[in-house]
């Protein structure tokens, strides 16, 4: 399974635009931390998407890719509107991948 | 301020402290509010500018309030309308709530209110003393109350997720991260972040200009500007004397920047391995053409926004003296006056407009933001005297 998170916007948006994205892969990782990030994607998953912040101003968006055996499935949020799993799964990719600067 | 992973303190002794987030219960129905005006309405424009231009200071004052009041109900009608049944006044009563790290606001617990003790936690402080300053340019300067002129609550909160890297508008309150202590630091550091931040919300109950293409570069420009004055203002600092930097206190000191944005200079705020180089234009000829989604900043909203953050810069250093008393009160005017879809051009049109019923027809001041468009490559139409 790879994961890989592009993030856009906020007050520092200008840092962050056309960086790279980040992108961890599990077959790279110990037996222990690819079954945790696989939960925390089920998890994710499960959530119904949060409803777009129209409203909000300088909040970030994320996206979320995950590549599994052939499939893919994309999830997004927005710092203004984000569930408790998805906050989960952004904490932990940015624990365990170099991010660019304003990420 | 705050590192990251350092325990959260506690406000000592405040009664306040450990109270799951509670909204205070709103409120009696709406009522209508009077028009504040000295003047009656009915006196047309340009009359009210010649008062302005040639009455004693109190006739000058009231025809200056007059025509602003005007401004503001030409931008604001529609906005009244659809407040019918809102929030009572609340004189913008501040509140700052701690998210503990967390995302979610609803867990955030309450760190300091309008009427209790100083925290021993510098965010909370930092983000109350920013409200506190913001509110008071708006009513002293502009005689708005608060966010939406009709008293709105203030509620900011500090300390959102671990080693976030952002502040934002939610469209109903202020959110504020530590940032990461190696790039970014604690967002609540800087007055012009705070002032950004509730300007949007100032932005998004009068002109509700939409965020993306060149109305959302000019909701981006309306924050910096309003948060560079409201920065001098409340520094004391004239034209001259102001940086005209925005964020110039949110990169550590390990950062080699100016600040994230520069008014004066836009481009030109940081060049370095790290960060890259500062994209904004200084004026249309480097406008860059990105596309509308949010991987594209809504079509450049935080990058084309550096022309018109110029063309203040150019107008109220022509115009020269404290930002807040001529260019402020101009740009205010334009925003009051404003829609949802007001391009650069017509946001340029709306500045020589209000400029001329404020000063007076080709003064020194409608003159001065003349000049700064020209100067920013934005077209003005002068055509048929002001809108």
């Amino acid at each position: 399974m790879k994961v890989t998170l592009t993030s856009s916007g906020g007050f520092a948006a200008a840092v962050r635009l056309g960086r790279p994205p980040l992108v961890v892969d599990a077959a790279g990782l110990p037996p222990a931390e690819a079954g945790e990030l696989a939960g925390l994607v089920t998890a994710a998953r499960a959530e119904e998407p949060a409803p777009r912040a129209e409203r909000a101003r300088d909040a970030m968006s994320h996206t979320i890719t995950v590549e599994d055996g052939g499939s893919s499935a994309v999830l997004s949020c927005s710092d203004a509107a984000m569930s408790p799993a998805y906050a989960d799964l952004l904490r932990w990719l940015h624990a365990r991948a170099t991010p660019p600067p304003g990420r | 301020m705050r590192s990251t992973g350092e325990p959260v303190r506690f406000l000592a002794g405040g009664g306040t402290m450990g109270v799951r987030r509670h909204r205070p219960a709103s409120d009696s129905p709406e009522v209508p509010v009077p028009v504040r005006s000295p003047l009656s309405c009915i006196v047309p424009p340009h009359v009210l500018a010649r008062l302005e231009a040639t009455g004693g200071p109190d006739v000058a004052q009231a025809a200056r309030s007059t025509l602003l009041t005007t401004a503001r109900l030409r931008g604001e009608r529609s906005v009244r309308a659809a407040l019918v049944g809102a929030a009572a006044p609340a004189q913008g009563r501040r509140t700052i709530f701690d998210c503990r790290h967390s995302t979610d606001l609803g867990t955030a617990v309450v760190a300091r209110t309008e009427d209790g003790v100083v925290s021993d936690d510098s965010s909370v402080n930092q983000a109350f003393d920013g409200l506190g300053a913001t509110r008071d340019y708006y009513r002293q300067v502009h005689d708005r109350n608060s966010i939406d002129d009709r008293g709105m609550r203030l509620d900011g909160y500090v300390h959102r997720g671990v080693a976030y890297q952002n502040a934002f508008w939610d469209g109903r309150e202020m959110v504020f991260g530590d940032g990461d202590g190696e790039v970014f630091t604690d967002f609540t550091g800087s007055l012009d972040v705070i002032a950004h931040e509730l300007t949007h919300g100032v932005t998004e109950h009068t002109a509700a200009l939409e965020y993306r293409g060149q109305s959302g570069a000019l909701n981006e420009s309306v924050s910096d500007v309003f948060g560079s004055v409201v920065k001098q203002w409340a520094r004391g600092q004239s034209v001259t004397e102001a940086d005209w930097l925005i964020g110039a206190d949110i990169f550590t000191p390990a950062v080699e920047a100016d600040a994230l944005r520069s008014m004066r200079a836009p481009g030109t705020a940081y060049d370095n391995e790290l960060l890259g180089t500062d994209p904004q234009p200084a004026d249309m000829s480097g406008y860059v053409e990105l596309p509308e989604t949010e991987e594209g900043d809504n079509g450049g909203v935080h990058i084309n926004s550096g022309i018109p953050n110029r063309a203040f810069y150019l107008a109220a250093t022509g115009i020269g003296g404290n930002s807040w008393e001529g260019p402020a009160q101009v740009w205010y005017a334009a925003l009051l006056g404003s829609g949802p879809t007001t391009d650069f051009a017509a946001f340029a049109r709306a500045t020589w407009s209000r400029a001329g019923e404020l000063h007076g027809a080709g003064s020194s001041q409608q003159r001065a933001v003349a000049s700064a468009w020209q100067g920013v490559g934005v077209p003005l139409d002068t055509s048929g005297g002001v809108a």
